[in-house]
């Protein structure tokens, strides 16, 4: 007989248990059991994967979970205890549970129980089991229950707690969390009235069995050897729940005789079981699979309960003890029969108490095996009833009718031929049969609806929306206005969306504002109704930097001490910790620390080296999913327990990944800022113009290209359009004679007369749009800012919409790791040809130069070749990149492919393609939909910068801080308007600037300065909303104290305002000034706190009153002149620009009035640094200091394996990115990741026809008053080292082959950097044509290296650049969100 | 710990209970069942290492209470051992607090 577990936590009971269900699954079927159980804490996080894990493992799933018991006191006529419906009860008192019980949900796996104990005759007769679906349901029910439990206020959808790592370190709750709480987990639970509630079916048969282990109310009782309290226990759980639903879980853990957990523990339990007629099942309480596990808890425990391992010996509260030892593991059936036999032993009876013992449990397992299908809905998709959709009739039907009302809209006689790409007219309505002929084979008519429905609702809240991802392709779906790009015109796919080859539901994912996605959720929950939807969870994983965190807090180290471990770590797995210290430069302190710490004998950095590996990628809290969104049909609640998300709507515990097998339809509806931005900058435009006329001429939209601007020609005259809808203008039209447009000329189609723009229709091919984007001064623009795209932008040059997407697809570490972009730049530059291994793939290849780029490609590749059809090829595709499936696709292709008579070499070619590039592909729907708002970015920041910044600042979309948006803008030209009180709202606004001069605006380069943007109140972080609204609503204000009387501001507020500035405008010329208005409002501020003038006991309204009466005569009367402030002596001098840049760094994390690097210049020019703009116009090669803040950090994969480091330092002349390979990480240690203004010695290199980075040799911290700056001239004075250095390089090669090409700074290595002098002197820059004609040729190249301070010419692929090139491969990728909370794992 | 602990040799029957031990030249019977649990350690404190696959052994030790005496009619004397799995070492401890009456532990209700 085996022996099945039935008590087991898996890693998903987050802080408790230690190992995968997957890892559980397979041990116990490879010890012969035929069950298993996953009894989570707390909830069902880990059931979807177990019952998965099950099967593959070929063994029936059992689900239950593990739960706290709430009082009100045990059944049985204890006075109930008053404390649990109380809302008088303090926040975060805790709620004291009555121990914990296990629930196992009934199965029809196997009999239900039939013929056991579980499923005793009733009086009328033998019972039936409870029907299929009965006892996962009200598993379900109990969990929700429990959860909303934590909360009867709140209409019983609980709060989350604050789970935050902030929370837990300084046990300081955010605001807006329920009382600070150890265990985040407090007051989840059911009281045994529940639990009696639920525990049948209707029917009357149990659906579900409570366990009573070492942890129940009865288990407490039975450790204190309180036997009668254990009997009266018992008999009143009995008599609560009735027969069969009730077992007692025998435990022994084998602890100290006397303990909990110990045999003679469980041999009480197990006698008060047999007498009270209850049976009993044997269970390990499983915490971890193997021994070894045990620790690993102990460090879970210690986290769990915010106290070191320590402590948890002698605890402050009973049941917070730690395990009592490490026996929790997954036993063998051997040991557990051997402990059965001991426990019979131990209880005086034979060996049948063994045989009866292990019976039962597995009476109880068998009954309790569920059926995957029948019982969970396993697999078999869900979607909202058609009377929810609001449909009658056939749901085909009517999604046939929505499609063809699209078709006469976007296909009409009027549509454009570009409209309908490469397939003409006759080719939309097949593709539209053909398409909803696969979704009627699938029945998936009620899915399309059910999402088109979805964004039809958020539209009608007039949000904007963007379907993203593989959805794109469907024309279906444009059709219903559920995705905006044309999948016509791009030449996209259906069968990479759908196909009759997939079985699961598809995926759309919706991108809407992100300001107003709440709303978007409610509208759905609304619509649908709560019973049919739900939020989804999302697991977050421990990281090193969390994960040394919590094992420092096991292990009562330091918190100050962890923290700084922590921040020098970035980016690899908790799990590899060991290793990286060994390599890893910036631990060398921590290697370090180490070896002093072993030679002196102690042990504790081992250990948290140790204890942080064990908990690696562990999950660590469940937090809401930002953007799944669950539909389902009125079943939903039956089939996944939910609890609170924080939003005030219900979650689901499970996670994306489970959805595909339990069948749910979930959309993703993502908050998008730049949305928002998007958003908000077409108000602003609208608004500050009021009229199409205005908007056009402001925005210059009738210049089509600004080619002679950036030529640096004089007189710039853009190229005119002479009509000025832009549709379809070809780039570089040209007018004899740029006569100005004649007033009268109809607004373009995109342009209302109210100045409203609808983006959706501006066309995709403005000139002046493509040449900003050019320049790489794309920050702020969706998708392409961060300096590794900055880059690739740079060297791709894109001057179509089609050249976006195919950057968009291109930036990902599989294209840039593998030889993908080289080849495609070369080909598209012109220095290479583009070679197609057959003519056949020519038309399919050709947009992307030969290069295979998307997965559309392959789709048709393998089609063209093979002949399987679309959909095959879907599947085919994705098993490229799977060793065990990848074969099976080779031999198809080889075998067809021969069929079709190519010959053998190009076969080989092409299946080399295929395999390398394969799985590197690109959705190229995902590309052009995402391409979408990158143009409209660009495009706005291009026409309407001010405007666009506004929308920046407000909405934050980026990766970059605000700080350094303020910089660009400053960049731009756009001036920003200070804080003021009579003019800041809450919000950042676009101000027309009186009497401005300004300059000529240049699209793309600077803007005119008569428009500026406003400073907002939200700035100030420290403001209240509320106060924010009032100062916002009382404004315009008279005087300082008409400020303090209306608004109300806080006294500290109030000096933090004047300390911005905002209350510059009330002081008077020739009387005191910023910093005396400061000082007179510090000391009204003591004069109230001290009482001076009110009576004792008067409280805040008398000393409010006091204060008006110091300064009486002063009122608020509104006379024009502050009387205040005109009576203040000017005796304090003004702060330095330094000064007041601090103080709006600390109030406003922004430096406002300047730039933050403005206090180093002097300094910086000592030492001979660089700025930033002036990089490009020095050789390539040349060594330089350059300085600035760090605005990005990035370590991409690079193809040499190697980590390289990326930094962007901002220096207030703008960014410049610098590269850090090994020997410059070694030499700069770990100030390399904790530093945030730093000074870096380099060379710089070329990495596009307009960019240049910088390659690090080493790097300074500027705010460290210990470090060693380099002194005045540093530059010059070790220039003779240099050289030096330079001669002993071995990298130094000016190849003569042809073009004369150098290369530039060579590979990353042990050997570090080295920069040669770049070119021969004499070399040409050669013309593009020459390139083109040369290449080959061996035509001598030179450069006119005489000219000082002329760039050196780029190409791609030289070997000058680590992101790109012959050398490396490609890098910058995965963005930091440094501003973020710097990364916390 | 700060305990007393001897090196000891302990035979073992099939099912691996113990059977003999000998120590300091002479050999003592077990003439009761055997007792076995596990305590838990503070291996924060007392171990240099715990990295992950150190397997059993690291969180708690193995405690045997054995009744043993040398002759059939001498005294029995109750000796606590400690058990290593992993090297198969068996050590004589001494548990001050674990001295008297346990045993009237299994006989009460």
């Amino acid at each position: 007989m085996s022996f099945t577990h039935l008590h087991v936590a898996s890693a998903f009971s987050a802080h408790y248990g230690v190992d995968w269900p997957e890892a559980l699954a397979e041990a116990a079927a490879a010890d012969g059991a035929t069950a298993l159980a996953c009894t989570d804490r707390d909830g069902l996080y880990g059931l979807v994967k177990h019952v998965g894990a099950c099967q593959a493992a070929g063994i029936a799933p059992i689900a239950g979970v593990d739960l706290a018991l709430l009082p009100p006191a045990r059944p049985g006529g204890r006075p109930a205890s008053s404390r649990v419906a109380a809302p008088t009860r303090a926040p975060g008192e805790r709620e004291r549970p009555q121990g914990r019980v296990v629930v196992l949900a009934r199965g029809t796996r196997g009999a239900g129980g039939l013929g056991t104990r579980f499923l005793p005759p009733t009086r009328r007769g033998t019972q039936l089991p409870a029907p299929a679906g009965a006892g996962y349901a009200a598993l379900c029910s109990l969990v929700s229950r429990a959860h909303a439990a934590a909360s009867p206020h709140d209409g019983g959808l609980a709060p989350l707690r604050d789970l935050s790592p902030e929370a837990r370190h300084t046990r300081r709750p955010r605001p807006g969390a329920v009382g600070p709480s150890p265990d985040p987990q407090v007051g989840i639970g059911v009281t045994a009235a529940q639990l009696a509630g639920l525990v049948r079916a209707p029917s009357g048969a149990p659906a579900l069995t409570v366990l009573l282990g070492p942890d129940s109310d009865v288990g407490r009782a039975a450790a204190s050897r309180d036997y009668r309290g254990a009997r009266v226990a018992l008999r009143a759980w009995k008599e609560l729940l009735g027969p069969g639903a009730l077992a007692v879980e025998v435990v022994s853990h084998a602890a100290e005789p006397g303990a909990a957990y110990s045999t003679a523990h469980a041999v009480r339990m197990l006698r008060i079981a047999r007498e009270a007629g209850v049976p009993a099942v044997l269970s390990n309480a499983v915490r971890y699979l193997l021994p070894d596990g045990a620790a690993t808890a102990d460090v879970l425990d210690a986290v769990r309960l915010l106290s070191p391992l320590s402590l948890g010996l002698t605890p402050p509260h009973p049941g917070e003890v730690l395990q009592a030892n490490g026996q929790g593991w997954l036993k063998p059936a051997a040991d557990m029969r051997t402990l059965a036999s001991e426990l019979a032993y131990e209880l005086g009876g034979g060996a049948e108490a063994a045989v009866e013992l292990l019976r039962d449990t597995e009476d109880l397992a068998e009954a309790s095996s569920l059926e995957p299908v029948a019982d969970l809905g396993w697999g078999v998709p869900s979607v909202p009833e058609a009377s929810v959709l609001g449909l009658d009739g056939d749901p085909q039907a009517i999604l046939r009718a929505r499609c063809e009302e699209g078709l006469e809209r976007y296909f009409g006689p009027n549509a454009p031929s570009s409209a309908f790409g490469g397939g003409g007219r006759p080719g939309a309505r097949e593709r539209l049969e053909h398409e909803l002929g696969v979704i009627a084979d699938l029945g998936f008519a009620g899915y399309f609806l059910t999402v088109a429905t979805a964004t039809d609702l958020i539209r009608s809240l007039g949000v904007r929306s963007a379907a993203r991802g593989s959805g794109a392709s469907s024309l279906v779906a444009y059709l219903t206005g559920i995705s905006h790009v044309n999948p016509l015109a791009h030449d996209l796919i259906f069968e990479r969306f759908l196909s009759r080859d997939r079985t699961s539901l598809p995926d759309i994912d919706v991108d809407v504002e992100s300001a107003r996605r709440h709303e978007v959720y409610r509208e759905l929950f609304r619509r649908f109704g709560s019973e049919r939807t739900t939020l989804m969870s999302m697991q977050n994983a421990y990281r090193a930097r969390g994960a040394v965190r919590d094992a420092g807090l096991a292990l009562g180290v330091e918190g100050e001490e962890t923290d700084a471990i922590a921040k020098s770590l970035w980016r690899f797995s908790a799990g590899s910790f060991r290793e990286a210290i060994d390599l890893m430069p910036e631990l060398r302190p921590l290697a370090q620390r180490l070896e002093a710490d072993r030679a002196a004998g102690g042990h504790q950095v081992d250990l948290l080296v140790d204890l942080t590996e064990r908990l690696d990628r562990l999950p660590r809290h469940i937090s809401m999913h930002p953007c799944g969104v669950i539909l389902s049909d009125a079943r939903l609640l039956k089939r996944t327990p939910v609890q609170a998300s924080g939003l005030g709507l219900p979650m689901s515990q499970f996670d994306k990944h489970d959805m595909d097998s339990m069948g749910l339809l979930k959309l993703d509806v993502l908050g998008v800022r730049m949305q928002s931005t998007i958003a908000y900058t077409l108000e602003e435009i609208a608004r500050i113009h009021g009229s199409g006329e205005a908007v056009y001429a402001a925005g210059q939209h009738e210049r089509v290209s600004m080619g002679a601007w950036y030529e640096g020609r004089k007189e710039y005259s853009g190229v005119i359009r002479r009509v000025p809808d832009g549709a379809g203008a070809p780039d570089g039209l040209t007018l004899p004679d740029a006569a100005p447009t004649p007033s009268g000329t109809p607004l373009p189609p995109w342009l209302g007369e109210d100045g409203v723009i609808d983006l959706s229709l501006v066309p995709l091919d403005d000139e002046a749009t493509y040449e900003m984007i050019r320049t790489t001064n794309t920050l702020g623009v969706f998708q392409i800012e961060s300096p590794g795209q900055r880059e690739l932008i740079g060297k791709l040059a894109p001057t179509e919409f089609n050249d976006l997407i195919i950057d968009i697809s291109l930036f990902r570490p599989g294209p840039m790791q593998s030889d993908m972009v080289r080849p495609f730049l070369e080909q598209r530059h012109g220095f290479a040809k583009e070679a197609y291994p057959h003519p056949d793939l020519e038309p399919i290849l050709a947009e992307t130069h030969g290069v295979v780029v998307f997965h559309e490609q392959v789709l048709r590749m393998l089609d063209v070749m093979t002949g399987c059809g679309l959909a095959q090829a879907d599947v085919l595709r994705r098993r490229l990149g799977n060793p065990a499936k990848e074969p099976a696709v080779e031999r198809f292709f080889r075998a067809e492919t021969l069929k079709r008579g190519y010959p053998l070499p190009i076969i080989d070619r092409v299946w080399a393609t295929l395999a390398a590039f394969g799985s590197f592909g690109f959705c190229k729907a995902h590309g052009a939909a995402f391409a979408v708002p990158t143009y409209h970015s660009a495009w706005l920041k291009t026409h309407h910068p001010e405007a666009f910044l506004a929308g920046l600042f407000e909405h934050d979309p980026g990766m970059y801080p605000r700080r350094l948006l303020i910089a660009e803008a400053r960049r731009l030209g756009v001036p920003l308007l200070p804080l003021d009180v009579n003019r800041s709202g809450r919000r950042f606004a676009v101000e027309e600037i009186p009497g401005a001069r300004g300059v000529e605006a240049v699209p793309g380069v600077r803007a005119s300065g008569r428009l500026g943007v406003r400073l907002a109140l939200s700035l100030i972080t420290s403001l209240s909303e509320a106060e924010a609204v009032r100062l916002e609503a009382g404004a315009p204000y008279d005087s300082v104290a008409d400020v303090r009387d209306r608004a109300r501001p806080t006294r500290t507020n109030l000096r933090r305002l004047a300390q911005l500035g905002a209350l510059d405008c009330f002081l008077v010329q020739g009387a005191g000034g910023r910093a005396d208005l400061v000082h007179h409002l510090d000391a009204q501020r003591e004069g109230v706190m001290n009482g001076t003038g009110a009576r004792r006991g008067a409280g805040a309204a008398g000393a409010r009153k006091a204060v008006r009466q110091q300064v009486d005569g002063q009122m608020a009367l509104p006379l024009g002149v502050d009387l205040e402030t005109s009576a203040l002596t000017p005796l304090f001098p003004e702060p330095t620009p330094t000064q007041r840049i601090r103080e709006e760094l600390d109030l406003t994390a922004a430096d406002l009035s300047g730039h933050l690097m403005s206090a180093h210049h002097s300094f910086l020019d000592r030492v001979g640094a660089t700025p930033s703009d002036r990089l490009l116009g020095l050789r390539s090669g040349s060594r330089v200091l350059v300085a600035g803040v760090r605005v990005a950090t990035q370590t991409p994969p690079m193809r040499s394996g190697e980590r390289v480091v990326f930094l962007s330092l901002d220096d207030g002349h703008g960014c410049v990115d610098i590269a850090f390979f090994t020997q410059a990480q070694h030499a700069t240690g770990p100030l390399l990741f904790s530093s945030n203004l730093m000074l870096v010695e380099g060379v710089t290199r070329r990495t596009g026809p307009r960019a240049v980075s910088v390659q690090a040799l080493k790097a300074w911290d500027l705010q460290d008053p210990n470090t060693a700056l380099p002194g005045a001239d540093y530059l010059e004075r070790t220039e003779g080292e240099w050289r030096a250095a330079l001669r002993r390089a071995p990298e130094l090669s000016v190849p003569g082959e042809a073009g004369g090409w150098y290369r530039g700074i060579v590979r990353a290595g042990v050997n570090g950097a080295t920069a040669a002098e770049l070119a021969p002197a004499g070399a040409l820059a050669p013309t593009r044509a020459g390139a083109a004609s040369g290449a080959g040729r061996g035509a001598r190249r030179r450069v006119a290296g005489a000219v000082a301070g002329r760039p050196v010419p780029w190409r791609p692929g030289d070997g000058s650049d680590a992101t790109g090139g012959g050398g490396d491969g490609l890098g910058a990728l995965g963005e930091s969100r440094v501003k973020r909370a710097g990364g916390m794992g | 710990m700060g305990l007393f602990t001897q090196s000891v040799q302990v035979t073992l029957s099939t099912a691996g209970q113990p059977l003999r031990v000998d120590w300091g030249g002479h050999s003592w019977r077990v003439c009761a069942r055997p007792v076995r649990w596990y305590r838990r350690t503070a291996w924060w404190e007392e171990n240099a290492r715990a990295q992950r696959g150190a397997g059993a052994g690291l969180v708690d030790e193995e405690i045997w209470r054995l009744q043993v005496r040398l002759g059939a009619r001498d005294a029995p004397r109750t000796v606590h051992l400690s058990h290593q799995p992993q090297t198969g070492r068996w050590r004589l401890i001494n548990l001050p607090d674990q001295a008297a009456g346990h045993e009237g532990e299994r006989r009460s209700a």
